[in-house]
């Protein structure tokens, strides 16, 4: 999952090890003794740096742009931390079937290595964001929009917060943006600093099915600390207010049990955005973001299809032409 | 816990101060664990049965200036109180971005205060602390603390 912190699993540690920890603050806090500095990244994970995933970018792909072209609706994919363009894919797929040019944006330190991702900040998580919103504006692309899922949903609310995305978008849709983690066990990461000092360099958690490969095994602790920063940062600008431009339309998906991101984020949202329409729309699931590519989760039904079904015809509905 | 159920232990076997002792002004140098104070050192000072404690604490990610006022009953139930207090949280620095703000979180307690030649032993809980002010969307710290009962475990030094 992007940052699935709801179980807080394992802590790394040296080698790559890992050890189960029950969700008990108290508990962790005994056991973080355990870290010893990053671990060996895990053959055939994502950390190991042998796979890298690539950007698909409309501001590269097409470099010379016609009329029709600059007219057509481009959407920038942006995805959640730790994992990749993966996540987006299915609606980006979907998006250009419609007809619309999309972008799939990887985060900075995302999709590469382990050793890429343990320097990030979540400036450079958002910068090829910006860079890719700034490149499709100058090359005079009329609509450009954005789709994102949970982290990738708050470093556009910040860009959009700090006036970073001129001129502003007017679509937007986001999948389970992350404002607050939900209440139990991923708010331990409210306790990072805390651990760090006592030698937790981060979080390993297994990856099954699609998740390997298109998501990072292993989490840093800085790197956590990073996504608290980023957390708190666009609370703080949504609790200014974020300006949109008049006519702006902004698409929130948001599962009502996500285990990831505190499900009341949708309203943060909907009550911070200023001057456009936003519309929240919640989807009886527990997955944390309901338009994951098939294998993703290893228990998905019909009645995750269905909401898959729906949550993207809601943001092709948006997006596209 | 084990901590509590020590100190908690101690409550019940270390006989408390006459009550010429406890009421007698005192000052005390403070460190502990608590909640939302999770690390911290402060003082303690006290004048007959009102007492108030100030503590700079941190978890991290986010510091804390905690104030709190007590009424020390009277006896028999020497070095029990009664406390209300408030703390500030503020967001450490991580980026040019963290906000600076101030959070206040409100709490009630009742706590045992043991005293033992210059040492003290200080335990307090209460029902998790409240964010003042009706802010519609809290920092993490603040929504961890109000997640978890109020606690403050003590050890101090009187002067």
């Amino acid at each position: 999952m992007p940052f699935d912190l709801a179980p807080f699993r394992s802590l790394g540690g040296c080698g790559g090890s890992s050890m189960i920890l029950p969700r008990s603050v108290l508990t962790i806090l005994a056991l973080t003794l355990a870290g010893c500095g990053l671990p060996n990244a895990v053959p055939g994970e994502l950390d190991d740096g042998q796979r890298p995933h690539r950007a698909r970018l409309v501001s590269q792909e097409i470099p010379a742009p016609s009329v029709a072209q600059l007219a057509t609706p481009v959407v920038i994919a942006a995805h959640g931390f730790n994992a990749t363009e993966f996540e987006t894919s299915l609606a980006a797929q979907q998006l250009r079937a419609r007809g619309a040019l999309v972008s799939e944006v990887l985060m900075g330190g995302h999709g590469t290595s382990l050793a890429d991702f343990s320097q990030s900040t979540w400036r450079s998580w958002q910068a090829p964001v910006i860079a890719e919103y700034e490149a499709l504006v100058a090359r005079g692309y009329k609509s450009v929009g954005f789709v994102t899922t949970s982290t990738g949903g708050t470093v556009l609310l910040e860009a959009l917060g700090r006036g970073a995305l001129q001129p502003p978008p007017s679509r937007i849709a986001m999948v389970a943006p992350l404002i607050d983690v939900a209440p139990g066990g991923p708010r331990v990461i409210g306790y990072a600093g805390l651990l760090r000092w006592l030698g937790v360099t981060g979080q390993a958690v297994e990856r099954k099915g699609a998740m390997k490969g298109n998501w990072y095994h292993y989490r840093p602790s800085e790197q956590l600390i990073q996504l608290v920063d980023l957390t708190e940062v666009t609370k703080a600008r949504l609790r200014t207010g974020i300006a949109l431009p008049d006519g702006a339309s902004v698409l929130v998906v948001q599962s009502t049990q996500d285990p990831t991101v505190d499900p009341r984020g949708a309203e943060h949202v909907r009550a911070g955005l200023r001057g456009g329409s936003v519309r929240v729309e919640y989807v009886e699931s527990g997955l944390h973001v309901p338009i994951w590519p098939d294998g993703v989760v290893e228990t998905f039904g019909p009645a995750d299809a269905a909401n898959r079904d729906r949550a993207l015809g809601w943001i092709t509905q948006l997006l596209a032409p | 816990m084990v901590g509590s159920l020590l100190v908690m232990a101690a409550v019940v076997t270390i006989p408390p101060p006459a009550e010429s002792e406890a009421s007698r002004p005192a000052f005390a140098a403070t460190a502990g664990l608590g909640n939302p104070e999770w690390l911290h050192a402060g003082v303690h000072g006290r004048l007959g049965p009102l007492g108030a404690t100030l503590t700079l604490g941190t978890i991290g990610l986010a510091h804390g200036f905690t104030a709190a006022g007590r009424w020390f009953l009277p006896a028999p139930v020497l070095g029990a109180y009664a406390e209300a207090g408030a703390s500030l949280i503020r967001l450490a620095p991580i980026s040019d971005q963290t906000p600076g703000d101030f959070f206040p979180l409100g709490f009630v307690g009742l706590g045992w205060q043991l005293r033992s030649e210059r040492w003290l032993f200080d335990l307090a809980v209460g029902p998790p602390p409240t964010l003042l002010g009706g802010l519609a969307i809290a920092p993490l710290a603040a929504l961890n603390a109000m997640a978890l009962p109020r606690f403050r475990l003590e050890v101090g030094y009187a002067f």
